[in-house]
Parts: structure tokens; C-alpha cells; sequence
């Protein structure tokens, strides 16, 4: 049976997260404006991918930046043939990327900050991981507990100091069990859904505020391009 | 009813990806554990205290039930707060979370019913480190002293 929804309810990184997590074979059919894609999963990839004349992987590239549309999901349909041979998730992170240099570009937002940087460009910094999709707020600090820069409605200083602390305490945790370097972190708050990622950087930490349906691991992926 | 801690932890442990998990009192000892491959030494030890000091600072900061997911490129620790302790899952770095969740949300009542009954008798601490320190900044203008340094400039941040 198909399932209908909208793009604006479920994101299509988070579409493609699920169906190929969960190895389904599928096809999910895209709309948005007058333009037609189609895509489709098996085997935990993706397999086949359509947009009027384009197909294959450069498909993902206009998809991730349709921010609103509507979408089908019919379970069971095998795909006609294989246009797809990248790992999803390889996928999905390039195209990530595409989609935020197409956006930086729109902003007129330099590309090239390195992470020691005085204030003005860590704002800059700050500014581009906020435009994540699925981020809802920023706050770069400093190991000493200084705030860098924040994009954030909540109180930066408070969420800075939890990210410092909790990433001082995931480095020793990790070191003791011999875990090897700390990728994430994330505070979830039980019963307010309000969940905090943390991501360690050489000179700072990142505190990430993520909306409700946001995944912790491909917004952290996304925030390692930017800053890489 | 009573419950054992270890029984309890082993079917936490049993989940496929764990790797061991273990409960620790509010100053980081620890009182029960199920190991499974990893080895009870020091490090344990080290870790119940560094878990015990990031509950008790997120409670400080009105996180009072708070779920926390750490992620390495060889592992995953979660913790979560119980009260009057914390337990600690060492797992895979894929393993499922809903998955564990279901065997964790059913293993923390009995959890947190054996920690309100336990007798009061005093464990051994086997080893009770510093309290988690971000490394020094590079310069003194740059360092803030009272912020984020510990757990007390942490709480300083909070107005404790």
C-alpha cells in the first residue's frame, strides 16, 4: 500500500535515510512544482534515479534542494533497471554539500573560513552550520568556555557550557576505553524532545540545537564538510 | 520485589552491540556491572566517575532527565541518570538505538528500584580521578577562568 506525505512533514534526506536503513525495495515518486522524480530503492541503496531527462546519481543534486513538494512511497516495486551504483549515504552527503554551496553562493558568504578566526568570520562560520537543514540554533565556544559566535533564540553561553562539558567529559570517557576520536555527541532532553549535538572541533566545540525530526549523524557528516 | 542490579544489566548486555554496561552511584563508584568484553579495570572506574560528574552537570543545568549518546569512531556510550546513580552502556557505534532502548526502558525501573533498596554498605573506590578538564587556552587574555572548567565553572555558568 502507498504512502503519501509531504516534504515539508519529512525531509527527503530523511526518506532515503529510512528506506535504505530499513533495506526496503521501493519506489518513491517525487513532486515538486511541475517537475516529476523518481526513485528507487533496493538492497539498502538506491538503485534508480529519474528527473526528466536526468537520471542517476547528479538526480540527488536538484532533489535535496526541493524544500517543499509531495511524495509516494509504493513498497515492493523493483526498480527497471540501474542507473545508481554510489552508496546512499555518499550520496546524500555530496549532495548536501552541493545544495549548501549553491545556498552560500546565494548569500554571498565567503567558503574558505578556517576555524581559528577572529569574531566577524566566526559568525560567518556560525551562520552557514545554522542553515543546515535540521539545525534550529548555533553556538560556537572555545575549550575555556568562551562563546565564539551563536546563532541561537535560546541563551548561548548555557548551551555553550554544556557542549564544553560534555565534550571534555566524552574525550575522557572515550580515551579510558581506548574508543578512538569523538564523532558526536547529543543531550536529549526526556519529555521536550530538545536535543543538543555536539561536535568537537581542534580549537572548539560546536553546540547544535536540532529540530524534531532532524538525524544527529548527518547533520554531524554535514557540519564536518562545512568545517573541514 | 527486589532486583538483582547484575541480572538486570545482563539483559541489557545481551542486546546484540553491547559490549557492556554498568551502574555507578552519584559519586561515580560502581555498583553492579555485566562485562562483556570489556575488561573491569581502572578505566571503568575512571569512566563511573567522568559519567557521575556529566549527569550531575547536566542536572545542575535543569537537564534533569536527559539521555546522553556518545559517539566514537570505535564505540558508542550511552548514559543514562538514575536516581541516586547513572547507568552506562558501552555498545557498538552502529548499534541499534531503538532496539536497545526497548530491552533499557524495561531494564531501568527494576534498575532504579534495586538502587533505592541496595543496603548502605560503602563501596570501594578503586580509583577517583580529576574531574573532566578542558585543555588550557594558549594565552591569558584568552582564558576565562570561571568559565566551563570542571564541573564548578560549569556550574558558575548556571549561577550555582
Amino acid at each position: 500500500m502507498a504512502v503519501r506525505g509531504k516534504l515539508k512533514d519529512i525531509s527527503l534526506a530523511s526518506l532515503i535515510s529510512v528506506n535504505c536503513n530499513e533495506m526496503n525495495q521501493a519506489r518513491l515518486e517525487v513532486w515538486h512544482n511541475d517537475q516529476e522524480a523518481v526513485i528507487f530503492f533496493a538492497e539498502g541503496n538506491i538503485v534508480h534515479m529519474t528527473l526528466g531527462d536526468m537520471e542517476g546519481d547528479e538526480v540527488i543534486h536538484e532533489l535535496l534542494a526541493w524544500e517543499d513538494g509531495e511524495f509516494e512511497l509504493e513498497p515492493g516495486i523493483p526498480a527497471p533497471r540501474q542507473t545508481v551504483q554510489t552508496p546512499w549515504s555518499t550520496l546524500l552527503l555530496e549532495g548536501m554539500q552541493r545544495v549548501d554551496e549553491r545556498s552560500t553562493e546565494l548569500a554571498g558568504l565567503p567558503e574558505d573560513l578556517e576555524p581559528d578566526v577572529p569574531a566577524t568570520e566566526a559568525d560567518n562560520h556560525a551562520a552557514r552550520l545554522r542553515s543546515v537543514d535540521g539545525v534550529t540554533g548555533v553556538v560556537l565556544v572555545a575549550r575555556d568556555g568562551n562563546v565564539i559566535a551563536a546563532e541561537m533564540a535560546a541563551d548561548p553561553e548555557k548551551e555553550g557550557a554544556v557542549a564544553v562539558f560534555v565534550g571534555s567529559a566524552a574525550s575522557q570517557i572515550g580515551e579510558s576505553l581506548g574508543l578512538g576520536p569523538f564523532e558526536r555527541g547529543v543531550v536529549e532532553t526526556l519529555g521536550t524532545k530538545a536535543r543538543l549535538l555536539i561536535v568537537e572541533r581542534p580549537d572548539f566545540y560546536v553546540g547544535l540545537l536540532l529540530a524534531e525530526r532532524a538525524s544527529p549523524a548527518l547533520v554531524a557528516a554535514k557540519i564536518a564538510s562545512i568545517l573541514r | 520485589m527486589g532486583w538483582d542490579m547484575e541480572d538486570v544489566l545482563r539483559t541489557i548486555s545481551n542486546v546484540v552491540g553491547v559490549n557492556g554496561c554498568f551502574v555507578c552511584d552519584e559519586t561515580g563508584d560502581i555498583l553492579a556491572h555485566s562485562l562483556r568484553t570489556l575488561p573491569r579495570d581502572h578505566a571503568l572506574s575512571v569512566v563511573g566517575h567522568t559519567a557521575a560528574q556529566a549527569i550531575a552537570g547536566l542536572r545542575a543545568s535543569k537537564r534533569k532527565k536527559v539521555d546522553v549518546d556518545l559517539v566514537y569512531t570505535g564505540g558508542r556510550v550511552i548514559l543514562k541518570p538514575l536516581q541516586g546513580g547513572c547507568l552506562c552502556i558501552v555498545c557498538e557505534p552502529r548499534i541499534s538505538i531503538p532496539l536497545l532502548n526497548l530491552t533499557a526502558d524495561v531494564a531501568i525501573p527494576k534498575l532504579q528500584a534495586a538502587l533505592k533498596n541496595r543496603p548502605e554498605v560503602p563501596t570501594v573506590p578503586a580509583f577517583r580521578p580529576e574531574p573532566p578538564q578542558p585543555q588550557a587556552a594558549p594565552t591569558s587574555e584568552e582564558t576565562t577562568p570561571a568559565k566551563a572548567r570542571g564541573l564548578n565553572g560549569f556550574l558558575k555558568t548556571f549561577g550555582r
